[in-house]
């Protein structure tokens, strides 16, 4: 083998190991990063599940009758007796709705939701 | 000559060259071949690990959906005590034991331990675990673990049970249904750096697997009611302990279960035993005048008398066989109907004379006692009825009035639904099913009927004069205003040192609402009750109490069905 190949081959050789390095360096740091985010996301899981646990106990029927029934004596469930039955025609009733309905929002679509939207809002599904 | 010298130097740079690239060769063969495997091996036991991945324990909920109890993330806090030098444990004696809730001696002695792994305090809050982690304290570690907590405090309690330390269930439903909401541990190979940080997961070796959430027929107003309204009662008579279950008699689903004295599902490590203990399955007594519901119905079913027939009840005092029976108020001449409404101990054991012993006992096991009932909570036990072969003289006058029978609370929540649905024993049942994290039902428990106790026409024969108790017998405390009930009192003596006590009673009520569709049975037993003692005057006003609330709520529930129906809903994560 020449002298002027053996440098050669050495080169490839250095830089092939180069960039095996490089990525093996580069690994590390997405490994870094990752790590710091993954904590970053269950740390804020965690202080979810905390928010949820602390609503969950003011939703609780424990808290709220303590809160209702023994601050306020006076406060009792609603029975049959305290509900008022109001006779009405189906006109009538209709005319009612009609007065109390809020008017429906007339919904614009924006230029931009049309140009840059990949897909129309009636295909917008809500996230379970 | 400076040929020769350039040429000299060179041969040596040439031969140093050599040498240094051949000993780095052969180095790098021993390496690379010869020793490759055992080094490969080094380096993976060095980069990596593996590491445990917690399941998430599967969520209870109540039958709306409302979470009773659930997991959320917990901080334990260790140190590694060799790494640690003298000054460092000074410091964190000198700061934690206020942040951690531990004493300067226990940290002094677990610091000081050669040890490379030591705890100093479990299931820390986040609170705490941000307090400490700003310390910034050499050798002071924290690791994540998950805890169980129970937003309704000591709702259900009895009934929910709780999960220990180490998350695994140790009483009630989170003990028999530990392995359901355990899930399964998973394995994970961990990439590490030379500080034996943990980056990112590798490879997952085997998948954790979430418990399943278990959904119960609980109702968590229901239980606040029967709670709140226990709560007064046991304060209020100053019992031993008392106990309330409410049931839906056409289904045997158990709408709430309370038992006092209680306690703190969050805080279980401060109570004692007798508050963890669930009386309404696990405490039998006699029942006392509650159990004259059998003899009512066996003899109406027989046709051994009518409810307009009158019966003598000998002015208060009555013999069978060496023993004298009392009524508590003397009575001449009553009709059946009123021997049940006033409880007369003594109509009702001639009626028993006149139907038979056999007849008592087996319309008693028709009801269910003397058998578990099956209920789906630990620790039931079966109660106590006497073969008929071992009966003797006086039983005829003592079984048909309550005694020499044990029984639960909730069996007699059972006898009494049997009657209010038409004569059916339903088997009662805390857990209506079982779903994945998907909320994907995997399993669901429909009601099963355990058998036919007796005629519709004869429960609807008992129902009517179990009505006439609370409109004009014993039971007229549990009155309501605008829905009529149906409900038997009862107080027994205690058993004390072998012989019945005077001043030592169980007070007990059994009913059902409204009577002409049964929605709500319910079963009330108080344990030596001091002042009044009577179950009219000391457990039937809670059923009133009770009956009303939950008659109103279910109203308004079924009232809001049609707009929002939670049975199709996902609970909320």
């Amino acid at each position: 083998m020449s002298l002027k190949r053996f440098f050669t081959l050495c080169l490839v050789v250095t830089v092939f190991a180069l960039i095996y390095i490089q990525m093996q360096v580069t690994i590390y740091d997405l490994a870094y990063r990752g790590k710091q985010q993954a904590d970053q996301a269950f740390k804020l899981a965690d202080s979810n599940t905390h928010a949820a646990v602390n609503i969950a106990r003011l939703k609780t029927a424990r808290h709220l009758g303590s809160w209702f029934f023994d601050k306020n004596a006076d406060v009792d469930f609603a029975s049959r007796s305290n509900i008022v039955d109001v006779e009405a025609s189906p006109s009538e009733f209709a005319k009612v709705r009609l007065v109390s309905a809020p008017k429906a929002v007339k919904h614009v679509e924006s230029f931009f939701d049309k140009v840059l939207g990949l897909r129309s809002i009636a295909e917008a599904k809500p996230i379970r | 000559m400076y040929f020769r010298k350039r040429s000299l130097r060179f041969i040596l740079l040439f031969l140093f060259s050599i040498f240094f690239f051949g000993f780095f060769t052969v180095k790098l063969i021993l390496i690379q071949v010869f020793r490759s495997s055992y080094l490969s091996h080094l380096a993976q036991k060095q980069q990596t690990h593996v590491i445990t991945l917690t399941p998430r324990r599967g969520t209870i909920y109540d039958r709306r959906l409302r979470p009773l109890a659930l997991d959320v993330a917990a901080y334990s806090l260790y140190a590694a005590p060799r790494m640690m030098k003298p000054s460092d444990v000074q410091k964190a004696v000198t700061v934690l034991p206020g942040m951690i809730g531990v004493s300067r001696s226990f940290l002094h002695e677990r610091l000081t331990r050669d040890k490379g792994f030591v705890w100093l305090a479990r299931k820390l809050s986040p609170e705490a675990m941000e307090k400490v982690t700003k310390l910034k304290l050499r050798g002071i570690h924290f690791m994540k673990e998950s805890r169980r907590r129970y937003p309704g405090q000591t709702s259900a309690a009895h009934i929910l049970g709780f999960a220990g330390t180490d998350n695994n269930g140790l009483e009630g439903l989170e003990l028999k249904y530990n392995s359901t909401l355990a899930g399964r541990v998973g394995t994970a190979q961990m990439l590490r750096d030379a500080r034996q940080q943990d980056l990112l997961i590798e490879q997952v070796l085997v998948k954790p697997q979430d418990g399943f959430d278990l959904v119960l027929t609980i109702d968590d107003n229901v239980q606040y009611f029967a709670e709140q309204a226990l709560a007064k009662g046991f304060q209020r008579s100053r019992a031993i302990s008392a106990s309330i279950v409410v049931m839906n008699p056409q289904t045997g689903e158990i709408l709430a279960l309370a038992n006092q004295p209680t306690y703190d599902l969050n805080e279980f490590g401060k109570s004692h035993q007798e508050q963890r203990k669930n009386h309404a399955v696990c405490d039998m007594y006699e029942p006392g005048s509650v159990f004259k519901i059998v003899l009512a119905t066996a003899a109406l079913e027989k046709g051994v008398i009518q409810e307009t027939d009158k019966v003598f009840c000998e002015n208060g005092e009555y013999r069978v066989a060496n023993h004298i029976l009392h009524d508590h108020q003397r009575h001449g001449t009553l009709s059946f109907r009123e021997v049940m409404e006033q409880s007369s101990n003594i109509g009702v054991t001639k009626v028993a004379q006149k139907l038979g012993g056999a007849l008592v006992n087996e319309y008693a096991q028709r009801f269910g006692f003397g058998k578990k009932t099956g209920i789906d909570v630990p620790g039931e036990i079966s109660g106590f009825l006497k073969p008929l072969a071992q009966w003797s003289k006086t039983s005829i006058g003592a079984v048909p009035i309550g005694h020499e029978v044990g029984v639960t609370t909730i069996q007699l929540a059972c006898a009494i639904s049997a009657i209010a649905n038409g004569g059916i024993l339903m088997r009662p049942y805390v857990i209506k099913e079982i779903r994945d994290k998907e909320n994907e039902v995997i399993e669901s428990f429909s009601p099963r009927v355990v058998r036919q106790v007796m005629e519709p026409a004869t429960a609807a024969r008992v129902k009517s004069i179990l009505a006439g108790v609370i409109e004009r017998g014993t039971g007229k405390l549990a009155k309501m205003k605008n829905v009529a009930a149906a409900g038997k009192t009862g107080t027994a003596q205690k058993i004390v040192g072998g012989q019945y006590s005077h001043d030592q009673f169980y007070a007990t009520f059994i009913g059902f609402a409204p009577v002409d569709n049964p929605q709500i049975a319910m079963a009330i037993v108080f344990d030596n009750p001091r002042g009044t003692h009577f179950g009219g005057t000391v457990c039937a006003p809670i059923f009133k109490e009770v009956a009303e609330n939950v008659l109103k709520y279910l109203q308004a529930e079924e009232a809001a069905q049609p707009q929002e129906d939670h049975a199709t809903q996902g609970p909320a994560r």
